[in-house]
């Protein structure tokens, strides 16, 4: 699928903040391809993070769609996570061997 | 069959500024506290705030926002507050009765008094392209950059020049993104001077008096055209995300379904629960604070979480009368000053005609 | 297109850069440029001499008395608005130091050379850092202390390590214009409802022939704008239109956990 871009990766020097280590390095599965995240950040932040921006295709237009408001009000992160349908990705934490899924058009 | 019941003395939905500060005056009197929030770390919104604040020493002033919120989490387990985090309040009933989700299931708490603050949402903003993968709330980019260090992009074009416009992009640049640009379809820029200034200087444009006409790409923004206000040129920028920054609306869904009265005030940013200067709304045991009760700034937040902390106590007889109205008289003062000044007077004003509604 | 200074209430304030220029002669000084009314005043509470006054109220902008400041920089540090600097033209020679707030990513250090940019990011030339140092821990304030021309002084509002050229927008021609839902999740055109706005009297029923706000996020993205549609279409106050009914769950919940089932 074309969805794999490359927008705005990780932050790397922060002036601020301390470094972003999170937890530990981890692979979780997103349409059977492996990729690496950390450990209890949001999935939808993981999947960000490699670029990849699109969560789901939208029901009727089929366009697609993205994290929106990542506090859980907008559902537009919503993906199939471990075989549970319409889980909002931004508040479910990353564990290793996570299988997340785009959802099928149909099941909205 | 039936959900598991627990009753309480007092709760508290939501654990932002408001939540912990109505949560802390009220556990101090004595009262049996709990606060409910579905996030796993305390705070609300401060979290992600990492610039220094307004206001005064009371308020934290000039120290980050997420500093502020261990030092408010800090004071609260002082105070003997059971902060519950992660349970989600999915209803509230008439007579303080709320259906509540942990992580094993669903139960119900009832409390004899209930403070509704459960802050705001973003304001949508619709053109062609604004459901792209990429056009994000200014809040949403600031959640993924400061939490969990991922940038939303990196070239990132803003709508909306008030505070958190100008916060957000500041914030962006920090982290290492590039801002093409901050677009507002005023002609002049909402939020303060100061964070103006801070961002002009690191060379961001302004794009005054223009909008959006449309966002487009295959699976996520890759550019997008703006035009002037009433001209006929266009613009397109090359940018991989768009902010909207385009204002906050009260979440006070808990209050509007329990039977609390709404009214609107497009100065604090729509409908919110009718409210008087104790911030009792108009169902007996249910209190509002904060964003919730009409969108201001973190440290008017804190006061009206005070206040609403204040009317409980008094009202479940954890203080008497006079004492309470003592306290009262304070945060009365604190609040006045704060709502000084000509972006304060405006709140002030709006502020009075929704007590009066 | 840039933005000038706002003048509040017709009040012209004093330059408070041409304020300092006298006493930087003697070392450095504070150059408190704030003049808005917001409710603020870490610095008055981070200077020890009492130079920096805010006062009972707290959205006066800071009185500063350049007499009694000894350059010690802990306002600079403070500031949430990043807007106090110090200068000093004690080094003689024509030269002169402007110490500016630095909360960017790339560290600063004494001996870099670096870029002296303006209030408005365009930069004035290459400067040596004579200073840098951070205030308050971890996430503090970089204090960074430059040299420069003292007829640059008075320009100096920040430092860079390297010069960035955005790219600047595309002129272009209009272009058609995409469909767009302005219900998210219910997949609602933005035009056909402000074609059907007229024909409703509330948020309500029209959320009952389109269906927008009954998706997933229950209206809270659309509302608003929704709101504003209807009422310019009937001519109402945007309060009239009313809300969508709020109904529990206000966060989806799946069934089996509500119904008491094991999680």
């Amino acid at each position: 699928m074309g969805d794999k871009e490359n927008p705005g990766g990780r932050v790397g020097r922060h002036p601020v903040l301390d470094k972003f280590t999170g937890g530990r390095e981890v692979v979780i599965f997103v349409d059977g391809e492996p990729l690496s995240a950390r450990e209890g950040e949001p999935v939808a932040a993981a999947l960000y993070a490699a670029g990849r921006r699109v969560t789901r295709y939208a029901r009727h237009t089929g366009e697609p769609r993205g994290p929106f408001c990542m506090i859980g009000l907008c559902a537009e992160c919503c993906m199939t996570v471990d075989g549970v349908s319409n889980v909002r990705t931004c508040r479910i934490p990353v564990r290793e061997g996570m299988r997340v899924d785009t959802p099928e058009r149909s099941s909205g | 069959m039936s959900l598991p019941l627990e009753e309480r003395e007092m709760a508290v939905v939501g654990c932002g500024p408001a939540g912990l500060c109505a949560a802390i005056t009220a556990a101090k009197t004595g009262a049996d506290v709990v606060v409910l929030d579905e996030n796993d770390r305390a705070g609300g919104q401060l979290i992600k705030q990492i610039h220094r604040f307004f206001g005064s020493r009371r308020h934290g002033a000039g120290k980050r926002g997420y500093e502020i919120a261990g030092e408010l989490e800090r004071e609260s387990e002082a105070a003997g507050v059971e902060m519950r985090l992660g349970n989600t309040v999915l209803g509230l009933f008439p007579g303080g009765e709320m259906m509540v989700e942990d992580r094993d299931g669903v139960y119900v708490l009832r409390a004899r008094a209930v403070v509704v603050a459960t802050g705001a949402s973003e304001k949508g903003l619709a053109f062609p392209g604004w459901t792209l993968p990429g056009v994000m709330g200014a809040g949403a980019a600031q959640t993924l950059v400061n939490l969990h260090g991922v940038l939303p992009g990196r070239r990132v074009l803003m709508v909306g020049a008030g505070n958190v416009g100008l916060i957000v992009s500041y914030q962006l640049l920090q982290a290492g993104a590039e801002v093409v640009g901050i677009l507002d379809v005023s002609e002049r820029v909402g939020g303060y001077e100061v964070h103006r200034l801070r961002v002009q200087r690191e060379g961001v444009p302004f794009y005054l008096g223009h909008r959006v006409v449309q966002a487009r790409g295959r699976y996520g923004v890759e550019e997008v055209s703006v035009e002037e206000v009433g001209g006929a040129s266009r613009k397109v920028f090359r940018a991989d995300a768009v902010c909207l920054a385009v204002g906050l609306s009260p979440l006070a869904e808990l209050a509007a379904m329990c039977g609390c009265r709404m009214v609107y005030s497009r100065e604090l940013g729509g409908f919110m629960p009718w409210h008087d200067g104790d911030m009792r709304t108009d169902q007996p045991g249910v209190y509002v604070a904060g964003d919730a009760a009409g969108v201001e700034e973190a440290s008017v937040a804190m006061e009206e979480g005070r206040m609403a902390g204040l009317s409980a106590a008094e009202d479940l007889g954890a203080m008497g009368r006079k004492e309470a109205e003592r306290a009262k008289d304070e945060v009365r003062r604190f609040l006045w000053e704060l709502r000084g000044g000509p972006y304060g007077e405006a709140k002030r004003r709006a502020k009075e005609s929704v007590h009066c509604a | 297109m840039r933005v000038s200074g706002r003048k509040e209430g017709g009040e012209t304030r004093v330059d408070p850069w041409s304020q300092a220029w006298e006493r930087a002669a003697a070392g450095a000084v504070a150059v408190v440029d704030c003049g808005e009314r917001i409710p603020c005043n870490p610095c008055e509470e981070a200077c020890t001499r009492g130079a920096i006054e805010v006062g009972e109220d707290i959205c006066a902008p800071p009185r500063f008395d350049p007499g009694l400041c000894d350059g010690c920089g802990r306002c600079v540090a403070m500031c949430p608005g990043m807007a106090v600097f110090l200068l000093d033209r004690s080094v003689g020679n024509g030269r002169a130091r402007v110490t500016v707030p630095y909360e960017m990513g790339e560290e600063m250090r004494a001996g870099r050379e670096v870029w002296a940019m303006d209030g408005e990011g365009k930069p004035l030339g290459k400067a040596r850092v004579v200073g840098a140092k951070k205030r308050g821990g971890r996430a503090g304030t970089t204090l960074v202390t430059v040299e420069v021309d003292e007829g640059w002084a008075l320009k100096v509002r920040g430092v860079r390590d390297r010069l960035i050229t955005l790219e600047a927008p595309l002129e272009a021609e209009a272009e058609p214009l995409k469909e767009y839902p302005l219900c998210r999740c219910e997949e609602v055109s933005g035009p056909r409802v402000g074609e059907v706005a007229a024909e409703f009297a509330s948020l309500r029923s029209l959320r009952r022939f389109s269906r927008v706000g009954l998706g997933y996020c229950q209206g809270r993205f659309c509302q608003d704008m929704l709101r504003e549609r209807l009422a310019r279409a009937r001519e109402m106050e945007e309060g009239e239109v009313g809300t969508f009914r709020v109904r529990p769950p206000v966060r989806p919940v799946k069934l089996g956990k509500l119904g008491g089932e094991d999680a």
